[in-house]
């Protein structure tokens, strides 16, 4: 079929291309470099709230375990650069997304058995599992204090990474690829087989469906990017300890997914930048972020239910900004 | 002393651990279980108990005063937060992030009005000391106290979920709300009076529990994740399951403790993968 060349999803999806350098290439050349570290952060929890939006926005899963897949990339990061002293990134990276892809297989396999209630309670359980081994194992884990002194990646390129913006620059291409991949899962058939589980399961399985194959390599695409986020994110720090796999890492990035809007894709990107963004901006004021935090999550949930981007796109759609519901009533 | 009277020490100490976990689950059962609404704020509620029971006891001395102000204070909010927010939300994520949000908010109020230090409080004078089992052993007599208290809530539970009008009404109110209402009843009164219920629970156990765990300000993830493992193991729906979970993972954090400390919290999770490998909807199953 023919496409015109200003059609409305194309002069849209050129919107959010251009919004998106303006917001994340131009501007942090003009910031301070403490707010690039707030970008960079932004970056890395975008991709993790990412992660964690294909269970929760496309396949319908409230998983409270998410953290133990950041937990395990961050992990493997330091355990392979400061125990086992190999100082080599791509190596890193690579068996940082490895260990987490196996560690989602493995308690996907577990949780999925189960669903509802008992899928939000099982998804924590296990990743508490996780995160209680992390403390005692002194030895290897290097117990609460957790393992110090990574270093910022060395590419083995005639590039350094060592100033805020080169590393930023450097995670924003693992971002973009993420978000890419994503997005492109989200809008593949096998995307839309998940919106199909979490609209009816039954259905799908009627039609022939092996949903539950469906949804477990959805979890396991989703502990992967968990675990790359979780790699970036030990470069970011230069420490790793057993908060990566906490209860409350677990619920950070599901509320920033919820802030943002689980049903838009960029909805947990848009959370991520509203949680860091008060955090920062708030914490040089008032000690009192995270009850800020608290009372935005409640108002969110109260006013705003699709969340920050789901709202703003339910008004963008209303006055014609917006595809959507207008062309379906003209087809009426 | 000998080893035989360490060990069973240790077991006593198991289950008065299993039994505050019950406890502690009591609220969660009603609310998770019987109403099916996620609350993540319940070890916050917990927490929130623990701070006002020592914070009333320290300024009149009085352990009786103390429990009814833990337990009031926290069934006070539990009510406001089921009238205002929890009411008004369809699904059980919006349910998990209102939750979530007021895990936040109460840990960061309680951290300005009580400070980062962690507080106890004493048990009443006819509840301390100790008391002597057999020849050599002695056992304090608050726990063995806990111990016949949370009996006494599991048997009120059963006795009001299984047993009464009221019961079976949340019980078919969680299946179908609609339906009961239908049925010219005011479910919604009775979602709030149960919640409310469940809070009460919160803060009794938080009040009483300041002599296991201290009231602190970790407190809310750790006693949430502890309280939730309980729930998982018991099965989500089941009463006496919860008990048993309870006592499963109280007796094997104490034994674990006892004998391998550092990986006393490895093994509370261990034993419930292992049951949920062979039980992956807990030892008892119910269902809704």
């Amino acid at each position: 079929m023919h496409r015109e060349l200003l059609s409305g999803a194309r002069v849209r999806c050129a919107a959010y291309v251009v919004g998106g350098v303006v917001v994340f290439v131009v501007v942090p050349q003009f910031i301070s470099s403490y707010y690039v570290f707030v970008f960079t952060e932004i970056l890395i929890y975008g991709i993790f709230a990412l992660s964690v939006n294909m269970l929760l926005g496309y396949a319908g899963l409230i998983s409270l375990g998410q953290a133990a897949f950041w937990g395990a990339g961050g992990y493997t990061v330091a355990l392979i650069t400061v125990q086992a002293g190999v100082d080599s990134f791509w190596l890193c990276i690579c068996a940082a997304v490895v260990v987490a892809t196996v560690l989602g297989g493995i308690l996907g396999a577990l949780a999925l058995r189960t669903k509802g209630v008992y899928f939000i309670l099982l998804t924590l359980a296990l990743a508490q599992m996780v995160w209680a081994l992390l403390s005692p194992w002194r030895s290897i884990t290097g117990g609460t204090e957790g393992l110090y002194g990574i270093a910022r990646p060395d590419l083995g390129l005639p590039l350094s990474l060592s100033s805020s913006l080169s590393f930023y620059f450097f995670v924003l291409v693992f971002f973009a690829v993420s978000a890419f991949v994503l997005y492109r899962v989200t809008r593949s058939p096998f995307g839309r087989v998940l919106v199909g589980i979490r609209e009816n399961e039954q259905r799908m399985r009627a039609l022939g469906y092996s949903t539950w194959r469906y949804l477990y390599v959805c979890f396991i695409v989703a502990a992967a990017f968990g675990g790359l986020a979780g790699a970036l994110k030990v470069y970011q720090d230069g420490f790793v300890n057993p908060a990566y796999a906490s209860l409350s890492t677990s619920a950070l990035v599901l509320l920033m997914a919820m802030i943002g809007g689980t049903r838009v894709f960029g909805g947990p990107v848009v959370g991520a930048g509203v949680v860091w963004i008060i955090r920062s901006v708030v914490s040089s004021y008032t000690v009192y972020w995270n009850l800020l935090l608290g009372v935005l999550m409640v108002a969110v949930v109260m006013f705003a239910p699709a969340g920050i981007a789901g709202y703003l796109t339910g008004i963008g759609k209303r006055y014609g900004i917006l595809e959507g519901r207008r062309r379906l009533q003209t087809l009426r | 002393m000998p080893q035989a009277d360490q060990l069973a020490l240790v077991l006593l100490n198991g289950v008065t651990f299993g039994m505050l976990l019950f406890l502690l689950a009591a609220g969660l059962v009603l609310m998770l279980g019987a109403m099916n609404i996620v609350n993540l704020a319940h070890g916050s509620f917990y927490m929130l108990g623990g701070f006002v029971g020592v914070a009333v006891a320290a300024k009149t001395g009085n352990f009786a005063l103390a429990v009814l102000a833990g337990m009031g204070a926290v069934g006070f909010l539990g009510l406001v937060v089921e009238r205002f927010f929890l009411r008004y939300l369809r699904d059980q994520m919006a349910q998990v992030l209102l939750t979530l949000g007021f895990v936040y908010i109460i840990s960061d109020l309680a951290r300005t009005v009580w400070g980062s230090d962690p507080l106890s409080l004493a048990p009443p004078s006819f509840l301390a000391g100790q008391i002597g089992i057999g020849d050599s052993f002695e056992y304090p007599v608050y726990r063995l106290a806990l111990i016949g208290f949370s009996l006494l809530v599991w048997v009120g539970l059963w006795l009001f979920l299984e047993r009464t009008r009221l019961g079976a009404i949340v019980r078919a109110g969680a299946d179908d709300k609609e339906m009961v209402a239908g049925l010219g009843i005011n479910i919604k009164v009775v979602f709030t009076a149960v919640f409310t219920l469940a809070a009460l629970l919160a803060g009794l156990a938080g009040v009483v529990g300041t002599r296991v765990f201290t009231a602190s300000l970790t407190l809310d993830w750790q006693v949430l994740g502890l309280a939730l493992v309980v729930m998982v193991v018991g099965g989500v729906r089941s009463l006496h399951g919860v008990l048993l979970g309870s006592l499963l993972i109280g007796l094997v954090d104490r034994i674990g403790t006892f004998f391998v400390p550092e990986l006393a919290m490895f093994l509370i999770f261990g034993a419930m993968a292992l049951v949920l490998v062979l039980r992956p909807y807990g030892i008892i199953r119910e269902h809704a």
